[in-house]
């Protein structure tokens, strides 16, 4: 376990600008990038995954956005520490598990960040807090302009980017944005909701991403389409569908509020009644309740906490972050002393 | 200014269509635009209207990797010269083998990247340069910047200057 110094690292898509009532937490921008003729990383010999891991690298280190940014070779690193990063939303799922040589560059306050020899030679990634999708394009297509002048990348004048799933082909660009969505989940019509996305080639994943299971609410929507439409119009099109969502939460609230009012408190004050008194709670609880939390500040009902603290848990009472605050590896019960401890402690001294 | 297909409602989406050197403007209503696919399809109209969008039946039920792979074809013989990957590699793993897979197997490849994203011409972002494509990649992928600066500043009869050269440049490869 090396990475617990991370631990006092602000994240910088968590600062919340407060323009929003909470319901858009990040965005997100990544763009997938190979190198011309060398075999893509599940199919590289170990020689070749050397080749591109360290011509991204030397790429990295010649960037001034780069400049003093740690470069990690992930093999160095535990399961806990990978799943840490997987957790700070750094690396996906598979470049937590996969072997192989893998790598992965911080950028500053974790806004940007390239994972090296995943499914592509190169995933580039921005966040930005709340609905800042333009913002977090902008600043990825300097760094990717900037990459370009070290690397030959693969590429088609027809298909354009050349990726090893042909899912991603195009633009390699995937767009995302996290969105807290409670209302939909309790009223229900969040089925219909994610039905309707497929059908206008967008998809909801969850928490982390591809593969993974919706937690606390919480779903990422994405657009699938890569190829076709261009970068600007592919984020122009999922900035709008996600204020539509966000106008079909914001009724959803309305409506809750108005027709349930002492049901809503009643499930809200009883999920921050669990959070701060609970001595033992696993992460899916944690989430679970969280969730109903955010929903009560957003009613403005009195509560003795705010939205900065509530991200901040999401994030620290998670297993890899609880494992490194307290440095050493814990079985699933232990942690959940510790998260319920912590949970407290944040919430009292928070106010 | 009324719409051009209706003639009764307010047109609200104007643009610049170049078609073999001829400059057609448009006007059309949201109506109008929607029923010629040129507007994206609202959420909205998806969550109520049903499933008569043309990139919804393409998409529904490709939302994740495995089901357009299933599909029966028949077998691929040929082998990527520059990795070696086979055709049957890429239908079990999903994944390629480098970018030249992409040349060796582009007739399978380009009917399931229409199935998959419902088109096959990159609008995008094209790389700074090309260090080892031939002279002509290298023009055409140069042409294309341009193309792209162009459309950006909305210099449309330049864009379609642009456009035929390179088409007449794809069409000698």
């Amino acid at each position: 376990m090396q990475l617990q110094n991370m631990l006092k690292q602000k994240i910088g898509w968590l600062e919340s600008k407060g323009n929003s009532p909470g319901i858009t937490i990040s965005s997100r921008v990544r763009l997938a990038r190979n190198l011309n003729r060398i075999p893509f990383p599940q199919k590289a010999s170990r020689e070749e995954q050397e080749e591109s891991f360290e011509k991204i690298k030397d790429a990295c280190e010649q960037i001034a956005y780069f400049k003093g940014a740690p470069i990690l070779n992930l093999q160095e690193f535990d399961r806990i520490d990978r799943q840490f990063l997987l957790e700070r939303h750094l690396i996906s799922y598979e470049h937590s598990q996969g072997d192989g040589l893998r790598g992965l560059v911080i950028g500053d306050k974790e806004l940007l960040s390239l994972m090296i020899n995943e499914e592509d030679h190169l995933r580039l990634q921005g966040i930005q807090p709340e609905l800042e999708l333009q913002q977090a394009w902008d600043i990825l297509q300097q760094i990717d302009e900037e990459m370009n002048k070290k690397l030959d990348y693969a590429f088609s004048s027809e298909i354009g980017y050349l990726t090893a799933c042909p899912t991603n082909t195009g633009t390699g660009m995937r767009a995302s944005v996290l969105m807290h969505l409670p209302a939909l989940v309790m009223n229900e019509e969040i089925n219909k909701v994610l039905q309707a996305l497929n059908k206008i080639g967008m998809v909801a994943r969850g928490l982390y991403g591809e593969g993974t299971k919706v937690m606390g609410d919480l779903f990422q929507i994405s657009n699938q389409v890569t190829l076709g439409p261009n970068e600007e119009g592919i984020i122009d099109n999922l900035g709008r569908v996600v204020k539509q969502v966000i106008n079909y939460e914001i009724k959803g609230r309305k409506a809750l509020f108005k027709e349930s009012k002492e049901k809503v408190m009643d499930v809200v004050y009883r999920a921050y009644g669990v959070l701060v008194n609970a001595r033992k709670i696993s992460f899916a609880e944690t989430m679970e309740f969280l969730s109903k939390v955010r929903l009560g500040i957003y009613f403005d009902l009195e509560l003795d906490t705010k939205l900065d603290i509530l991200n901040e848990l999401t994030i620290l009472t998670q297993p890899a972050h609880l494992q490194e605050s307290v440095g050493k590896e814990l079985a699933p019960s232990k942690r959940d002393f510790i998260r319920a401890e912590m949970i407290r402690e944040k919430l009292k001294s928070g106010k | 200014m009324l719409c051009d297909e209706c003639k009764k409602n307010e047109a609200t989406i104007h643009f610049t269509q170049i078609l073999n050197n001829k400059v057609t403007k448009f006007h059309l209503c949201q109506e109008c635009a929607k029923e010629k696919g040129i507007l994206f399809p609202s959420l909205d109209e998806a969550l109520f209207e049903g499933p008569h969008l043309a990139l919804a039946s393409l998409l529904a039920g490709l939302s994740d990797i495995g089901t357009p792979y299933a599909l029966e074809e028949p077998k691929v013989a040929r082998k990527c010269p520059n990795c070696k990957a086979t055709y049957d590699d890429f239908r079990e793993s999903g994944r390629l083998g480098c970018s030249e897979c992409y040349r060796t197997f582009k007739k399978e490849l380009l009917p399931l990247l229409r199935r998959l994203h419902g088109s096959v011409q990159h609008t995008g972002r094209v790389p700074l340069q090309k260090v080892k494509v031939g002279k002509k990649g290298k023009e055409v992928t140069e042409l294309r910047r341009e193309l792209q600066k162009a459309i950006e500043k909305e210099e449309y009869e330049k864009a379609a200057v642009i456009r035929d050269k390179i088409k007449e440049l794809e069409k000698k490869e």
